[in-house]
């Protein structure tokens, strides 16, 4: 057609532009070629008559659908479904292409036991989930069973259910059959979601159990020194008369330096022995104003009133008897 | 009686013969029929038909250059359109005979 497109009928070009739109959604050699007979026509009548093509073929669209029915050619409608099964299959087959996609597909065709068994656990445990919500449905004791009834029933009907499935498996199925298996399976593996979720929300309260939380507590030492649940982070010693002591050198019941674990910090004084060896453990800790080496305020204490103690000789009795304050030291009361 | 309608049934066969007479164009064709008395047969399902006969394998085709106008693409029949034609004129005859003899009964009564 190509000497002949020069000359081409402004009515023919506008009528086979109405066609070849309502043909767009055919396979492009069954449309070139249809085309081509298509403007053959039309310039053919053009060339009889001066009269408009749709006075005798109507529009363009009835024209294109009346060669398709009787080409037997899909509808229109039915040929886009059709067109997009075939990207389809085109995509497919490019990936198929790909030289890893075989080995993947390979593997993963081997692992299909694995899956009839984890459908029959999905199974057993989705209805555990259903049943029961996500706190009644899983077993104490044997992680990842469902409990039905009890741990040991959920872990028996586990298996029962995946001997089952494993044969499913193993049979071939018709098509109908196959059918059905593949929306049982997509179910499956879409209860992923809410059984998985279920498990890890029972798991995590599980954790917080206090029988978990026990061995738990050991993997967690707290560091440093807690007074009332909290950490301490300075200490303030006082004497009898109620003085704020510095630099008092503090060991704990078996001599090790009290330290609280506070890491390091440039501006924290730090204090010396006579041996050249930081002092750790000397009390109030104290702090350089930001960018010096000056303490404020070396006497800086909490808000506390610390009256004197009541004079009491050492061996003294350790019950604390406000009235009876000047008893004789007793030998029987080992002192503290 | 809408012979549109009737049409459709017997396209096939129409054309087939239509060309078995003589090889032909498209248009050719339709207005082969249409002298024949097929007045009522569309363009576009003549061109159809030959593209969906020859698709089966009961048409060749072959380009024609012409100096004037465009290229036209004959169609000619094959000994496979050609067994497809005897069967289906035989059975159109049957049809017609039968049809024929209900309908001129029926005037009888």
């Amino acid at each position: 057609m190509v000497n002949s497109t020069t000359t081409v009928d402004p009515r023919v070009a506008t009528y086979l532009a109405g066609v070849a739109a309502a043909l767009d959604d055919l396979r492009r050699g069954d449309r070139e070629e249809l085309l081509e007979e298509v403007e053959e026509h039309l310039a053919d009548l053009a060339g009889e008559s001066a009269a408009p093509l749709t006075s005798r073929l109507g529009e363009p669209e009835v024209y294109a659908a009346e060669l398709r029915a009787s080409a037997g050619l899909p509808p229109r409608e039915r040929a886009s479904r059709a067109a997009l099964s075939r990207t389809v299959g085109v995509a497919r087959a490019a990936v198929m292409a790909q030289p890893w996609v075989r080995p993947v597909l390979d593997f993963l065709t081997s692992l299909r036991p694995l899956w009839w068994v984890a459908r029959g656990w999905l199974l057993v445990s989705l209805i555990s989930v259903v049943q029961w919500g996500s706190w009644g449905a899983w077993s104490q004791r044997l992680p990842v069973v469902p409990h039905v009834g009890s741990g040991l029933m959920g872990l028996l009907a586990v298996l029962a259910v995946a001997v089952v499935s494993v044969q499913i498996g193993r049979r071939a199925w018709g098509p109908r059959g196959r059918r059905l298996l593949i929306g049982v399976n997509t179910v499956l593996a879409l209860a992923v979601i809410p059984v998985l979720a279920s498990l890890s929300e029972a798991t995590a309260r599980n954790v917080r159990e206090p029988q978990v939380a026990v061995s738990y507590y050991p993997q967690a030492p707290h560091q440093g020194v807690t007074s009332r649940g909290d950490q301490v982070r300075n200490i303030y010693a006082y004497d009898a008369a109620g003085r704020l002591l510095t630099d008092v050198r503090l060991y704990d019941d078996v001599g090790r330096p009290l330290d609280l674990q506070l890491g390091q910090d440039p501006d924290r004084r730090a204090l010396f022995d006579t041996q050249g060896q930081v002092a750790t453990n000397a009390y109030p800790l104290r702090y350089f104003e930001p960018g010096t080496r000056v303490v404020a305020d070396p006497s800086a204490g909490p808000q506390v009133v610390v009256p004197p103690l009541v004079p009491q000789p050492m061996g003294a009795s350790a019950t604390p008897a406000p009235s009876a304050t000047t008893s004789a030291p007793s030998a029987t009361t080992p002192a503290r | 009686m809408d012979t549109t309608q009737l049409l459709k049934g017997v396209l096939d066969v129409a054309v087939l013969a239509v060309v078995e007479e003589a090889d032909g164009y498209g248009y050719d064709v339709v207005r082969r029929l249409r002298a024949a008395g097929l007045e009522d047969v569309g363009d576009a399902s003549v061109y159809g038909t030959l593209r969906r006969l020859y698709t089966a394998g009961a048409l060749t085709s072959y380009v024609v250059p012409s100096e004037e106008g465009p290229h036209r693409k004959y169609y000619g029949i094959n000994a496979q359109g050609k067994k497809a034609l005897a069967e289906q004129k035989k059975v159109w005859l049957r049809f017609s005979d039968t049809m024929n003899g209900l309908l001129r009964a029926g005037a009888e009564r």
